[in-house]
């Protein structure tokens, strides 16, 4: 019987603004791992166990850290495992499930200090995050980390980060709110052979090397708020869903999954006539030609045709003013591969019959009729349109179903009428 | 506007007025005899799901801590999410507007206790036995043993009894509380997706004692509905002053079977029966002792177990379905 994998984190070195250590993962080379930053924190050392635990989970085995650690993390750390264990094995993709991997790490001596009265919000630009700053009133400083969503090696984003941050700090003084910028290579854990790739995917990691950023800059701060992508109604099992980084908090940090409580078209709504998020929301991640949004992707065509539908779209300074005939019909014909990509879209679509504007609406439905049939949730998408009657035996469907997907758009429909 | 009134806070006893929609004002209680001064937060766990019944709002006046006033709205919204795939025939629950004073955040230091609710069963078993830390224990009457219940009738003090011999040889108080809060619930929500709620009311009713207090779940994350404590949710219940734990999750039934099963204080306690014909500490006929036992027998450990009926009376009772 082979030997269980061996992981080991190692040369953990902390100093004001900066933690690094080295990861042996899997009996590869070792990799050396760090995060930077300008605030002169001195790091908590879990962070390290944060940003690798999940790619060593990739193999299972024993995963051994002579840095002490937070003890609640220790104890914590293995309900993580368990959950997201759990969850992979629902993962839409065509990956083997997690392993279990036992941690062996000393326990630090902890003290629970007095409260800081500073709350932090990770902060991309981006609807959700924008959401959940002018939805937490308590927040106090924002973070914004670099080498996750834009990476140093894609020449299409060279100079992007630059003018991200400059543009996010402009509109952390208009807010009166403290930006910290963190610089981390942690995303080589998970893919160490490069983004084309991975070992365990960014949509299911993210979450971990944010976690990993917050414990990393935790000692400032009370709590530390990660945006998740989607609504309690209609959550996955990945990511930042269902509050499972909450267990990644130690005696002294709590770290939330912050904007369950709103569907995606509620954040815009939220988010839409603020004056600073019309000169700062950044949604696209394709990035041609540096572009901060491309205008021409799903996700910003979207985002576009949400502001188009409030009548806010013209006040936007980081988008196209205008969606035109060519946007639409790009729209129209995105691909959607995931669940909670239809999921989106339908979302969308609910709140484009809302708004009462016919050129938006048929785009929509193109898209979602085409995403339904390829994800297998649509009968008869024959022209693009829902027929009368298919659609009726998908209203019975869906009225008498109890299944999660099926309550979800019975969720949405009821939401719609509200 | 539902209300929560007259909120009385004394050594070993906590009980509020419930005014909730549609059923009639009812004096909720908790008593122990241990004389900690209850902390006010586990009224709000105990009242929340009730009150997503009807929705609307409701109203506390004591202070609360600041992080269970943030947290409430995400555990209501959870909540809610799942109970549209209930499988009953109900309405799904509906948002409260929790309106309570907060009160100031303190830095109370560790006590270093750790408590873990004691039921006698498989669950609970296996939370003490997988958690050294556990200093003390959580006994509650009223809430799967209930006076009202004539076929349960002196159950909850032989149980007592056994619990208080168990944990005595495991070298860890037993804390005994005494509940109504069933009347509340039951008009209100059905017990499968409450049954933490009072649990963690509990957990706040000791605040004071123990750093944490561990709830031992029933079912593994790769198993267990979206429903009352799944995926971890009562962490949301946590204060700055205590934390509030699902365990179990990562162990399946057979697992935390295999763990506890040669123990000898478990072969004198365990029990797993919530029907209880005519008394019984364990029936040995009903689905949950038949599966028990049948996992106990795969281990070769029934024999060892004395709460069960001998395998002579019951090995060859059909399964109920």
């Amino acid at each position: 019987m082979p030997d269980s994998p061996r992981h080991e984190i190692t040369d953990v070195k902390r100093s004001p603004g900066e933690l690094s250590f080295e990861a042996r993962l899997h009996g590869r080379e070792p990799q050396r791992i760090s995060l930077r930053s300008g605030t002169g924190v001195e790091p908590y050392p879990e962070a390290a166990l944060a940003a690798t635990l999940m790619p060593a989970m990739r193999g299972g085995g024993r995963l051994e850290m002579d840095e002490p650690i937070s003890p609640r993390i220790l104890r914590m750390q293995r309900e993580f495992q368990g959950i997201q264990r759990a969850w992979s094995r629902e993962w839409v993709f065509d990956d083997p499930p997690l392993e279990q991997v036992e941690v062996i790490a000393p326990i630090r001596a902890v003290e629970r200090r007095k409260p800081t009265g500073r709350v932090a919000v990770f902060f991309s630009g981006g609807v959700d995050s924008w959401s959940t700053i002018l939805g937490e009133h308590d927040v106090t400083d924002l973070i914004f980390v670099r080498g996750l969503d834009i990476l140093p090696g894609f020449a299409h984003q060279e100079g992007l980060a630059d003018r991200v941050e400059a543009r996010l700090g402009e509109a952390a003084d208009a807010l009166g709110l403290r930006l910290h910028s963190v610089e981390t290579n942690v995303r080589d854990l998970p893919e160490p052979n490069g983004p084309g790739q991975p070992e365990v995917r960014w949509e299911s990691y993210y979450n971990s090397a944010l976690a990993s950023v917050a414990l990393f800059l935790g000692p400032l701060f009370d709590r530390i708020l990660i945006s998740t992508g989607l609504a309690y109604w209609n959550m996955s099992k990945i990511g930042a869903s269902w509050m499972v980084d909450s267990l990644w908090g130690n005696e002294n940090l709590e770290i939330v999954d912050a904007g369950g409580l709103l569907g995606r078209v509620e954040r815009v709504e939220r988010i839409a006539a603020h004056p600073v998020v019309q000169k700062t929301l950044r949604v696209c991640w394709h990035n041609p030609g540096g572009s901060y949004n491309c205008g021409r992707c799903r996700k910003c065509l979207v985002t576009m045709a949400t502001l188009d539908a409030l009548g806010q779209l013209p006040e936007f300074e980081t988008f196209p003013h205008a969606l035109g005939e060519e946007r639409l019909g790009l729209l129209a014909a995105q691909e959607v591969q995931e669940p909670l990509h239809l999921d989106l879209c339908e979302e969308a679509l609910a709140a484009m019959r809302r708004s009462g504007k016919p050129e938006l609406v048929r785009p929509f439905e193109t898209l979602v009729a085409n995403g339904r049939r390829k994800l297998g949730r649509e009968d008869d998408p024959s022209n693009g349109e829902l027929e009368a009657t298919a659609a009726q035996a998908k209203l019975e469907e869906v009225l008498s179903s109890r299944s999660w997907r099926m309550t979800a758009l019975r969720r949405l429909a009821a939401r719609g009428r509200n | 506007m539902q209300h929560i009134a007259d909120l009385r806070r004394e050594p070993g006893e906590l009980s509020f007025e419930a005014r909730m929609a549609d059923a009639e004002p009812r004096r909720i209680w908790f008593r122990s005899e241990t004389e900690v001064v209850p902390n006010a937060d586990g009224v709000l766990a105990a009242c929340l799901m009730p009150a997503m019944r009807g929705g609307g709002k409701l109203v506390i006046d004591e202070p609360l801590s600041p992080r269970v006033l943030r947290r409430q709205r995400d555990y209501q919204a959870i909540q809610q999410a799942w109970s549209h795939d209930w499988n009953y025939d109900e309405e799904p629950l509906k948002e409260v507007e929790v309106e309570a004073p907060s009160r100031p955040p303190g830095s109370t230091a560790p006590t270093g206790r750790v408590a873990s609710f004691f039921s006698g069963g498989v669950d609970s078993f296996a939370a003490i036995v997988a958690n050294p830390e556990i200093t003390d224990l959580i006994f509650v009457r009223g809430v799967d043993i209930l006076p009202r219940l004539t076929h349960q009738d002196g159950l909850a003090d032989e149980v007592e009894a056994r619990l208080r011999e168990a944990a005595a040889e495991l070298g860890k108080p037993l804390h005994v509380v005494e509940t109504n809060v069933r009347e509340l619930s039951d008009p209100l929500i059905r017990w499968e997706p409450y049954f933490a709620c009072p649990l963690i009311a509990i957990a706040h009713f000791f605040a004071p004692l123990f750093d944490r207090v561990l709830i031992a779940g029933d079912t593994d994350h790769e198993t267990q509905p979206l429903m009352g404590a799944a995926l971890l949710v009562d962490e949301l219940w946590s204060s700055e002053d205590v934390d509030v734990v699902d365990w179990g999750g990562r162990l399946n039934r057979e697992r935390r079977v295999e763990m506890i099963a040669r123990h000898p204080v478990v072969q004198n306690t365990l029990r797993t029966c919530w029907e209880n014909p005519g008394g019984a500490y364990n029936c040995g006929r009903c689905r949950k002792c038949l599966l028990t036992m049948i996992s106990l027998e795969a281990i070769g450990a029934l024999e060892e177990v004395m709460t069960f009926p001998p395998r002579s009376t019951s090995a060859s009772s059909p399964m109920p379905s």
